[in-house]
């Protein structure tokens, strides 16, 4: 790091483990997150080794905890295993690595600020996840080896010290999430450089301001609710709790799922409105060509987040809800396809009689539009209410979370990596390398999710163990089996050809999943090896337009080593009266010919 | 035994070289498809491999820690004694995986053989039945469903049956530990050991009001066959083993358990074999009665047939109430003894709370340090025994009046219910009428006579 | 290079379609992957809905896929081009916003219509007195940790009452007529999942839901028997919680609840016989 010699030297504590630095901070986010990303992503191949060849010795797991029990795990195990892949997955890398790693990275280096607002709420937001770690930690070591209740958490089967912990985590992650999103609107709405106005911020920006107005306002309903279900499992009150054998009861089991999904549908924006703000940077930097129609991509992403509020009943169309509401929720669900179909015509736009340099980075961002497609896509059929009772809690609803969470925001974090590699560690990373891990990334991501659209349609539940469910009527072969029904009367099973489908299905998702986890070496090695092996980066090497690349690379304490004045948009590649095809926001307006390209407007020549 | 697909588990196949068979109806539909994967698997999993190491241990059996603490009485066996008792157990029950069951030739050492008997432990647990649940979940070469005990059974009752699987402790009441050969709810009279219809109406119905589910659609007849007979198995060999604890707490300090099963009796010479007999004469009889007795159950079980109820014990018969109020004086009179005590007087099972059931019974009168001496090594915390509420109108054996009979008659063999041998049957089918209208009956008093029609149920 | 991530790209839409389309006709390696066997009544409306919405998402999923693709097959970079400078086009963004809207919104109404028949609106049905009534459901489903009780009214002809039976796991249902099930659970959520007749309803415990439908008897082979799944997470037995549905005739289902009756309610063993009054029909 390159001081600027204006702080004094700072001990090593206080400059990289408590730092108020915003790079560093963004830093230890994005360390901690593709650690527990590890974590997540082991717990997700041993669920789906247990699904392809169910009851059979899981490695690792089976051998280290059911020793006893030849290696075979046990359902309750399969219910942890998937529980804590989502919780892990949501709560402890795709939030936080968006707000907490490249928020924090980005924010102040795209605005033009030198850091923070609040800096030590900014180090505090950080540290607070280190209870979250530890609590979520401590509910592996419990009697069930971890929460077993799905991430949806939903009463009254949630019970027992794992739940403890798992809501303790949660609410830590929540207190968190807070403190950053204040620091993000305070910083973004006061801390913007001379000339940058609103609708001069890059989409990442606006992605990040949403997003933290997103999390501003739903996440004290979660927090609530999470200490109120915290209270009926510590302190026997019933909030959520109906009159039962344990429980003296009075709760609504239905209000949890209220609560929960008014802010974990909002979530679900807070998980992909940041990827689609650097998504659209990287597109457009990469094509070499203005971003179309930014002013409708800002009120799509407004809009998106308005609708999120009000359509988190679609999460429960068939919970026993009222079902007229379900009609009300059907309605505003479906309009919220239309700002994200805006969103990726407008990247197509961007794309069209482009320039396109297929960079690493860029190969992700395409792949991130592409595979966003499907998950739009898929989320129709889902958001109507009346198609959504087949597919409710099937794998089609697995496919198309997948698809949108893990095949797009985390294909973006991958292009944000890329991206921005050079500018926080001032070395580029390995382009082979990089093409080898998204080429089968994204092959294997295929293979993994795509089938399970099939297994949807075939009516096949999520958070199974095992599909013996559906197997009896194959049992014993090809032949039909004769059995005797209660009421005397023989009946006969005839065999069922879907199960078999089911398993070749599974196993080669499995595969798959196996494959997707062992190419993501490429990224580590690249990640590592370019620390020390990579080619130096120079302030701009993308030659992106944005102020990030004027600093430094890396930039030193305090980002810039001037003042950074801005005098137009993010977006002005290829403009016609210029030499080069980008246009710093910095450099100065062009002032020889009259012409100051100055798009506010959003709205210029025809296509 | 030939497992050729021990789990479909892949390294498992990839370890024996692959052999690439799949179940018959995959390798008709699927043979193709298999052959496409085939490739891709072998390259994608084994190089999984490289990352996921971690060898896989067969499952093994459980000593029986309480009969062993128990034998023991504060004075520890010696290493050599404890491995002689587990080394009998293999020698005639085999191990999870491989599984064996002593036939009339292994134990005629001090029986005398006859071609019944023979005949009789064969069909007792048959032992293909015993194959077919045993070892690790897959599918054998007819495309069947293997491992059905660790596919079904072992989460809760565990590989051993002691009742203490992984996810035994979260239950309530826990999973039945089979090793002692006693089971709650049977058709048979006193000690006897259960009917192989009684353990197929438990797999059938479920345990009602417990975490035991119903099998009857889950798993097809063939599979309950085998699971009964492996339960069996399961127990025989835990009553042997209680029974070699016994052996071994009564022998002197230098003396070990004779080595006959391991051995195998053909290879001792004619002192040894008199020496044994010599040696099993005071306690032999134990091991002899556990199979007799089983086999009795399996052969022609002791089942007292209740005599038909009166007509007026159907619901809806005008003179039902009598039955009633004749079942609440019963009920509260002296003559049982005092169903109240356990009971409560209101029916909410809220008597005397005190008592352990035989699983739970080595705890009684034991300090905390002891009891945790026991837990620390496995065994489930003890619990007391819960008398049956009858105001949620749950009835663990069932809520068939049969059942109920049974349950009143013949007592609740290893719990605290005696039964009621003293009364006739008429009386019993009066206890059974009220036992079952007591959920709506009124709280104060019992005043109420007839059983509230059209009130739901809950 | 560029030309194979152009490819590459295309390939998603056309592979993802190319298998939508090889799962709905059955070709190999995707037999029996499409919808499972539909043998209610109202079915076929969700699944014409499935596949309407199905197509329309196909074509705009190859639509943008092929403008994706193609951008990148044919402005991939050159030195010395320059892109073409556009900020957008506001009559393009109205276009693309207006059109999809009112697909989105024809989407909704046409759906709404059948959400209404399947979930809004119970079966009505002509009362004692005359006047129309909700109609009452054959058989209380009560599920538990892990299984399905399923409650048959007993003489009474009423679900939620005394003389009521209870079978595990097993459900019988009359064929071509009207069935309203209520749906209860004791202990956590639990949803009431039949594949073959699209209902999927969440039980929630102290709440009564409500499913109908109508088992159409020509779609249904004879002696099939149908699965019952759980479909919420209820706990570690959530796989296990499976039951089976047998549609029976009207004829064979009153049998079945006499036969049950005399077995459960008037207690599984021959009853002495004291003026015929013993459970043998007279409903009281």
């Amino acid at each position: 790091m390159s001081d600027t010699g204006e702080h004094p030297r700072q001990s090593f504590i206080s400059r990289y483990i408590f730092s108020r630095d915003h790079k560093v901070i963004g830093t230890q986010f994005l360390y901690s997150t593709l650690i527990w990303f590890l974590v997540g992503g082991g717990l997700a191949i041993a669920l789906r080794i247990q699904l392809a060849w169910p009851w059979s010795d899981m490695p690792y797991f089976g051998n280290e905890l059911f020793a006893t029990e030849g290696g075979q795990i046990t359902p309750e195990f399969y219910n942890m295993l998937f529980t804590m892949h989502a919780s892990v997955m949501i709560f402890f890398v795709i939030i936080p690595i968006l707000a907490g790693a490249f928020g924090n990275l980005l924010i102040p280096l795209m605005i033009g600020a030198d850091d923070m607002a609040f800096p030590t709420l900014n180090m505090l937001s950080y540290w607070v996840m280190w209870p979250a770690f530890i609590c979520l930690g401590l509910s592996f070591g419990t009697p069930t080896f971890g929460a077993t209740f799905g991430w949806t958490a939903n009463p009254p089967m949630t019970e027992g010290p794992a739940l403890t912990f798992w809501l303790l985590a949660l609410i830590f992650v929540g207190i968190g999430s807070m403190m950053g999103s204040v620091n993000y609107l305070t910083t973004i709405i006061q801390m913007r450089a001379p000339g940058m106005t609103m609708f001069r911020l890059p989409m990442t920006i606006w992605g990040m301001f949403v997003t933290a107005i997103l999390q501003a306002f739903a996440l004290p309903v979660l927090t609530a609710a999470l200490c109120m279900q915290l209270a009926d499992n510590c302190w026997g009150t019933g909030f959520f709790r109906p009159e039962s054998a344990t429980s003296t009861g009075g709760g609504e089991p239905l209000m949890w799922q209220h609560l929960f999904w008014f802010y974990s549908h909002p979530a679900v924006y807070i998980m992909i409105l940041p990827a689609m703000g650097m998504v659209s940077d990287i597109i457009s930097c990469f094509a070499r060509k203005p971003l179309f129609g930014y002013k409708p991509m800002i009120y799509s992403i407004s809009g998106i987040a308005g609708l999120g509020f009000i359509v988190w009943g679609h999460h429960m169309f068939v919970s026993g809800m009222n079902p007229m509401l379900g009609t009300t929720f059907a309605l505003s669900t479906i309009l919220i396809a239309l700002p994200s179909a805006v969103k990726v015509f407008n990247w197509i736009g961007t794309l069209w009689r482009g320039n396109i340099r297929l960079t690493t980075p860029m190969l992700f961002a395409i792949s991130f539009v592409s595979m966003f497609i499907i998950g739009g896509l898929s989320g129709i059929p889902i958001a109507s209410p009346l198609i959504d009772i087949p597919l409710h809690d099937t794998y089609f609803i697995v496919a198309h979370i997948h698809y949108v969470l893990f095949a797009g925001t985390v294909m973006a974090v991958f292009a944000g990596i890329y991206y921005w590699y050079p500018k926080l560690f001032g070395r580029m990373m390995n382009e082979t390398l990089g093409k080898l891990h998204f080429l089968f990334t994204f092959v294997f991501l295929n293979g993994t999710f795509f089938l399970m659209h099939v297994l949807g349609w075939m009516g096949v539940p999520r958070r199974y163990a095992s599909f013996q469910a559906l197997k009896q009527q194959i049992e014993e072969g090809n032949q039909q089996l004769e059995l005797t029904a209660s009421d005397g009367v023989s009946k006969i099973f005839v065999m069922a050809k879907d199960y078999e489908a089911i398993m070749w299905i599974n196993e080669f998702i499995t595969i798959c999943a196996v494959g997707m986890g062992i190419v993501q070496v490429f990224f580590v090695l690249n990640f590592f090896g370019s620390l020390f092996f990579g080619k130096k980066a120079g302030r701009n090497p993308w030659e992106a337009n944005t102020l990030e690349w004027t600093t430094p690379s890396p930039p030193g304490h305090g980002n810039f080593d001037f003042q950074p004045i801005v005098s137009r948009g993010p977006y002005e590649y290829s403009h016609p009266d210029t030499e080069k095809d980008f246009v710093m926001q910095t450099d100065p307006p062009l002032d020889e010919s009259g012409q100051v390209a100055d798009n506010d407007s959003g709205e210029a020549a025809d296509v | 035994m030939q497992p050729v697909n021990r789990g479909l588990s892949p390294w498992k196949l990839a370890e024996a070289g692959w052999d690439g068979k799949r179940s018959k109806n995959r390798e008709i539909s699927g043979k193709l498809k298999s052959e496409n994967m085939k490739i891709l698997k072998t390259a994608i999993v084994l190089s999984g491999l490289l990352l996921m190491i971690g060898c896989a241990e067969p499952a093994r059996f459980q000593l029986n820690v309480v009969a062993h603490r128990e034998a023991e009485q504060d004075q520890p066996f010696a290493r050599q004694k404890v491995e002689d008792v587990a080394n009998v157990l293999t020698a005639l029950f085999g191990t999870p995986d491989d599984p064996a069951f002593p036939n009339a030739k292994s134990l005629h050492w001090y029986l005398e053989y006859d071609e019944e008997y023979s005949v009789d432990l064969e069909t007792l647990v048959r032992f293909e039945n015993l194959q077919r649940a045993a070892g690790p979940v897959g599918t054998d070469e007819k495309g069947r469903s293997r491992g059905l005990y660790r596919e079904h059974c072992a989460h809760c009752h565990g590989v051993t049956g002691g009742g203490a699987g992984p996810t035994a402790a979260s239950l309530s009441p826990y999973p039945r530990d089979f090793r002692n050969g006693v089971f709650k709810f049977k058709s048979t009279t006193g000690k006897s050991r259960p009917s192989d219809e009684d353990l197929m109406r438990i797999l059938n119905e479920g345990v009602h009001g417990t975490a035991m589910p119903s099998f009857k659609v889950a798993i097809s007849e063939s599979e309950k066959r085998a699971l009964v007979d492996y339960i069996k198995y399961l127990s025989i060999r835990g009553e042997v083993e209680l029974a070699l604890w016994d052996f071994t707490a009564n022998l002197d300090k230098e003396e070990r358990l004779p080595l006959v099963f391991a051995k195998g009796y053909e290879q001792l010479n004619d002192d040894q074999k008199d020496e044994i007999l010599g040696w099993f004469e005071s306690d032999g009889v134990r091991i002899e009665s556990i199979f007799k007795s089983w086999i009795k159950a399996h052969k022609k079980p002791l089942i007292k047939k209740p005599t038909s109820p009166p007509a007026r014990f159907a619901a809806d018969h005008a003179d039902h109430y009598q039955m009633v109020d004749r079942g609440r004086e019963l009920f509260h009179g002296k003559k049982l003894g005092a169903c109240t005590q356990c009971h409560g007087d209101t029916g909410y099972g809220d008597g005397e709370l005190g008592n352990f059931d035989i699983w739970n019974k080595w705890a009684k009168g034991k300090t905390a340090e002891k009891v945790a001496a026991y837990t620390s090594q496995g065994v489930l915390p003890p619990r007391n025994i819960r008398p049956r509420n009858f105001r949620n109108g749950v009835f663990r054996g069932g809520r068939s009046p049969t059942q109920l009979f049974y349950r009143i008659k013949n007592g609740i063999q290893g719990s605290e219910m005696p039964g009621a041998a003293t009364l006739t049957d008429e009386e019993v089918w009066c206890l059974v009428a009220y036992v079952r209208s007591i959920k709506t009956e009124s709280i104060t008093g019992g005043q109420q006579s007839k059983p509230v029609i059209n009130k739901p149920i809950h | 290079m560029n030309r194979f991530w152009s490819i590459l790209f295309f390939l998603v839409p056309i592979l993802g379609v190319g298998v939508c389309l090889m799962s709905a006709f059955g070709i190999y390696p995707f037999e029996e992957t499409w919808l499972p066997v539909d043998i209610s009544e109202s079915g076929k409306d969700i699944d014409r809905a499935f596949v309407v919405v199905m197509w329309i998402i196909g074509v705009v999923f190859v639509g943008t896929g092929y403008f994706l693709a193609m951008a990148l097959w044919k402005d991939s970079y050159s030195a010395g081009k320059k892109a073409q400078y556009s900020h957008g086009n506001t009559r393009l963004e109205i276009a693309w916003s207006v059109i999809p809207g009112f697909v989105l919104i024809g989407i909704f109404v046409y759906q709404s219509i059948y959400w209404e028949q399947q979930k809004i609106s119970r079966p009505m049905v002509q009362q004692v007195d005359g006047s129309e009534g909700l109609q009452e459901p054959l058989v209380r489903v009560v599920a538990h940790k892990f299984g399905w009780q399923f409650w048959y009214a007993g003489m009474d002809g009423k679900v939620g009452t005394f003389d009521d039976f209870m079978i595990e796991n097993e459900l019988f249902l009359p064929m071509d007529e009207s069935i309203v099930l209520q749906l209860e659970s004791i202990d956590v959520l639990h949803s009431f999942y039949l594949r073959n007749l699209r209902i999927k309803q969440d039980l929630v415990p102290g709440k009564r839901q409500f499913a109908w439908f109508r088992i159409q008897s020509e779609k249904v082979k004879p002696n099939q028997v149908y699965d019952i799944l759980c479909a919420e997470l209820c706990g570690w037995g959530h796989s296990r919680m499976n039951g089976r549905l047998y549609p029976v005739t009207r004829e064979a289902f009153d049998l079945f609840l006499l036969e049950k009756h005399r077995e459960q309610n008037s207690f599984g063993l021959p009853v002495e016989n004291e003026g015929g009054n013993t459970g043998d029909g007279e409903a009281e």
